[in-house]
């Protein structure tokens, strides 16, 4: 499974990367982007099957690169891991297309139940 | 007009000792304690900004060595191996985390901002580079907390 995970703080990024490994998804392929342009262009190289990205970023938001992503025809899962966690954003995130939400601080556990929904 | 109440002192030790626990490899007990003296040497400065229907801030201070040990934990690696840029992307991270959820208690819509890490310094002295313009802030909570003897305090300044 190839997995991008796009956050703007690179320790939050070794964190999911970590837990990932952690949780034991088959066949693990780990990408990672610090911006959404960068997300971008990794996702055209990379074609992942599941995307989890921060919300609040600078430049680019989680939820921004969601809009763009659909808009240029990506298909995969896309999981918002982030501290903003209100039902508005949940909604607006789900009607964008996103797959799952999960709220920091998060434990390897918690990312488990997510992803079990969605893979 | 929406009313808005003020997380208590347990409230924000709670969040913070959580955090702690969840996102740092080797974490050690974070420990509430009655308050430090502010004038540590050499404090680690963070702080992210709250706004909507509750405008202030979330200030957190820490040793050095405190700081460290958060972007040691984070990054799972040594605390004497931790680098400059490290430290600060933890430390912002972690206030980030701290932040998002306390602003969770409030009543929406309030959105966050992006965490800033400010040098060395107190609170108490001046006011860190991306703070100049909340002189107006008034503190309404300050908890102190410690991890082997290093202090890290979080203080929740409103925009009055």
């Amino acid at each position: 499974m190839k997995v991008l995970v796009v956050d703007d703080s690179k320790a939050m990024r070794m964190i999911v990367t970590r837990s990932l490994r952690q949780i034991g998804l088959p066949d693990l392929v780990l990408e990672e982007a610090g911006t959404g342009m960068e997300a971008i262009k990794v996702v055209s190289d990379f074609s992942p099957d599941l995307i989890l990205a921060d919300w609040n970023m600078p430049g680019m938001t989680g939820y921004e690169l969601l809009l763009e992503l659909k808009s240029q025809g990506y298909v995969g899962k896309y999981g918002f891991i982030t501290t903003e966690a209100s039902d508005e954003m949940k909604s607006m995130a789900t009607q964008a297309g996103a797959n799952c939400f999960v709220t920091k601080p998060f434990t390897p556990e918690i990312l488990t139940e997510a992803l079990q929904g969605i893979l | 007009m929406t009313e808005v109440l003020i997380p208590s002192d347990a409230t924000i030790v709670e969040i913070a000792q959580e955090v702690w626990s969840s996102i740092l490899e080797d974490a050690g007990e974070l420990t509430s304690v009655f308050g430090f003296d502010e004038k540590h040497e050499t404090a680690v400065l963070a702080f992210i900004e709250i706004t909507g229907n509750w405008h202030g801030s979330v200030r957190i201070s820490c040793s050095v060595q405190a700081a460290k040990h958060i972007a040691a934990g984070m990054f799972g690696k040594s605390e004497i191996d931790v680098e400059d840029d490290e430290l600060s992307d933890a430390v912002g991270e972690f206030t980030n985390i701290i932040g998002g959820n306390i602003k969770a208690l409030f009543p929406s819509p309030c959105n966050l901002s992006l965490p800033g890490v400010a040098g060395i310094g107190s609170f108490a002295d001046n006011l860190p580079p991306g703070l100049e313009d909340k002189i107006s802030e008034v503190q309404v909570v300050e908890v102190h907390l410690e991890w082997e003897g290093e202090p890290l305090s979080i203080g929740l300044w409103e925009n009055k």
